[in-house]
């Protein structure tokens, strides 16, 4: 198992960053304290099939801080920051994404993650996160509930940035659809569409009490919440996971839970 | 002979990255509950939990059902409870000091009941699934701003029939984690860890500096209770990063970053 990392550009003024350090995240004491790698930095054009090279960057102290704001992305134009080692070639161009490296010395469970920092004016927000490997080579469908969603209201707003990054070979980009619906009524409030290797930016309209539901029938992907206001006030967290819903049979469980909510849905 | 070897190894070295009791991990009956340790505070601090319903989520309609949250405090002793029915896909408790009975800091676990009539309704669809309850903790400084949310936690404790306190949760060999994050010298910091185990677990913290690592604290916390360790912009002299060491397989804890106008929480 490993992990990319991401940037993007969300607008409204929200900066993002990254902190990677050379220290292994988790590990049993008696191993290996660090490992020396560089991250490659890749984006691909909304029109594209091609990853393009940004950036190439190497350990010069024991933390790397990437920031959006370096690379000149469009609105919802993600940049894929990819751990490898020091003496990988990184060719300017690629079809298909160069497999990360794994950042563990042993077993230890934890993913393999990066601090991801949004940032708008002085105030900040930031996750622990990563997008595995294994979950850019499958296709699949997305479900996520509006727990992070409720303290939506006339003075804060709340955007659903939603992550996908495929990183086999494409043949060329299909459009899809990310939508959300009342979760009682299941009737649409709102659909935007995105491509292959993008983040999908919906803003969530103002809702009170009504608990409302995203769902993709194209694509994984992971969903950050951002809240925030003119005051000062930012929140940055993703869901988990249906599957973490459940303790045994966890995926049994969102195969379920998915067939339940999808298969009533166009 | 050396297959059999070698895969005693390897079973050995996945007992010791374990962060669940394997075997009742494998037979932990269906229908079970089991709650994630979650942390409060209110020293200066408003505390929100989101509360999903798990049966509710599976099915994709409200069910009726009973919110069961029961507080500790820092020490880990039980400080108070508290019932809450509900039927939406998530119900947000509002924790405060009478439900806390003047604790500040401490745990909480989440769990849920579901009356018999549904249980019964639902009974092949809950034949071999246990839901577990890992949720969102939501902290604010203020009540101009939202809340700052946080996913889940480390935890694994469920309560058996006679209404005792189980964990699931195990320690092993001694561990480092080191969040991908970089002290900065004009911020502060306080780590708040939580300990879902029926054990006494002792954490050692280290500052690393650009080559040398230098032991800043030790605490010992004992079962179920929390611990917070800060660390003061004046005690920080460069850029650095944090360690620490603990038996936890995933010693993963709260960390809030701060400065006098803005804060910041996450899950490391």
């Amino acid at each position: 198992m490993s992990d990319y990392i991401f940037l993007v550009n969300v607008g409204e003024g929200i900066k993002n960053s990254i902190n990677l350090t050379k220290f292994i995240p988790n590990r049993k004491k008696s191993s290996r304290v660090e490992i020396d790698f560089k991250v490659g930095i890749y984006t691909q054009e909304f029109d594209s099939i091609q990853w393009v090279k940004l950036d190439e960057v190497e350990f010069t102290d024991n933390n790397i801080i990437l920031n959006s704001s370096d690379y000149n992305l469009d609105i919802g134009q993600l940049a894929v920051v990819i751990p490898c080692e020091i003496d990988f070639l990184l060719l300017d161009e690629y079809d298909e994404l160069p497999e990360p490296i794994s950042r563990k010395s042993d077993i230890t469970p934890v993913n393999e993650r990066a601090a991801i920092y949004f940032y708008k004016e002085k105030s900040f927000s930031s996750y622990q996160g990563e997008f595995p490997y294994q979950m850019s080579r499958i296709k699949g469908t997305f479900i996520a509930f509006d727990s992070l969603m409720h303290c939506t209201n006339k003075n804060i707003n709340t955007k659903i940035v939603f992550i996908n990054i495929h990183s086999k070979r494409l043949l060329k980009k299909q459009i899809f659809y990310l939508n959300i619906n009342n979760s009682n009524s299941k009737e649409r409030i709102v659909s935007n569409k995105y491509v292959h290797n993008s983040a999908c930016i919906v803003d969530i309209p103002i809702h009170n009490d009504l608990e409302i539901f995203a769902y993709s029938k194209d694509s994984l992907g992971i969903p950050i919440f951002i809240s925030y206001n003119n005051l000062g006030y930012l929140s940055v967290e993703h869901t988990h996971p249906p599957s973490e819903l459940f303790w045994n049979n966890k995926f049994k469980g969102q195969q379920l839970l998915k067939q339940n909510w999808l298969s009533k849905l166009p | 002979m050396r297959n059999l070897f070698r895969k005693l190894v390897n079973f050995k070295s996945l007992l010791n990255a374990s962060p669940f009791s394997l075997i009742n991990s494998k037979f932990i009956k269906a229908g079970e509950d089991v709650s994630d340790f979650f942390a409060f505070r209110l020293d200066g601090f408003e505390t929100i939990f989101v509360a999903e319903n798990n049966l509710a989520l599976l099915i994709g309609r409200h069910i009726e059902c009973t919110h069961l949250f029961n507080f500790f405090s820092v020490d880990g002793v039980p400080c108070g409870s508290i019932v809450v029915e509900d039927d939406k896909f998530s119900y947000r408790l509002e924790i405060n000091e009478s439900i806390t009975n003047g604790r500040e800091v401490g745990g909480f676990t989440h769990h849920i009941e579901y009356p018999d009539m549904v249980l019964d309704k639902y009974s092949e669809l809950l034949s071999d699934i246990s839901f577990q309850h890992r949720g969102y903790t939501g902290f604010r400084r203020s009540k101009d701003f939202g809340y700052s949310y946080m996913h889940g936690n480390f935890g694994g404790l469920y309560y058996d029939k006679k209404n005792r306190l189980k964990s699931l949760a195990r320690l092993r060999v001694k561990h480092i984690y080191t969040p991908q994050l970089v002290i900065k010298s004009d911020y502060g910091y306080d780590f708040l860890f939580s300990n879902p185990t029926n054990q006494s677990v002792t954490i050692k913290f280290f500052v690393i500096n650009r080559n040398s690592s230098k032991a800043v604290e030790k605490a010992l916390l004992m079962p179920y209770s929390t611990y917070k360790m800060t660390l003061s912009s004046s005690s920080i002299s460069n850029d650095c990063n944090i360690s620490w060491e603990t038996n936890f397989p995933i010693g993963r804890c709260i960390i809030f970053e701060y400065n006098s106008d803005f804060f910041d929480v996450f899950h490391s």
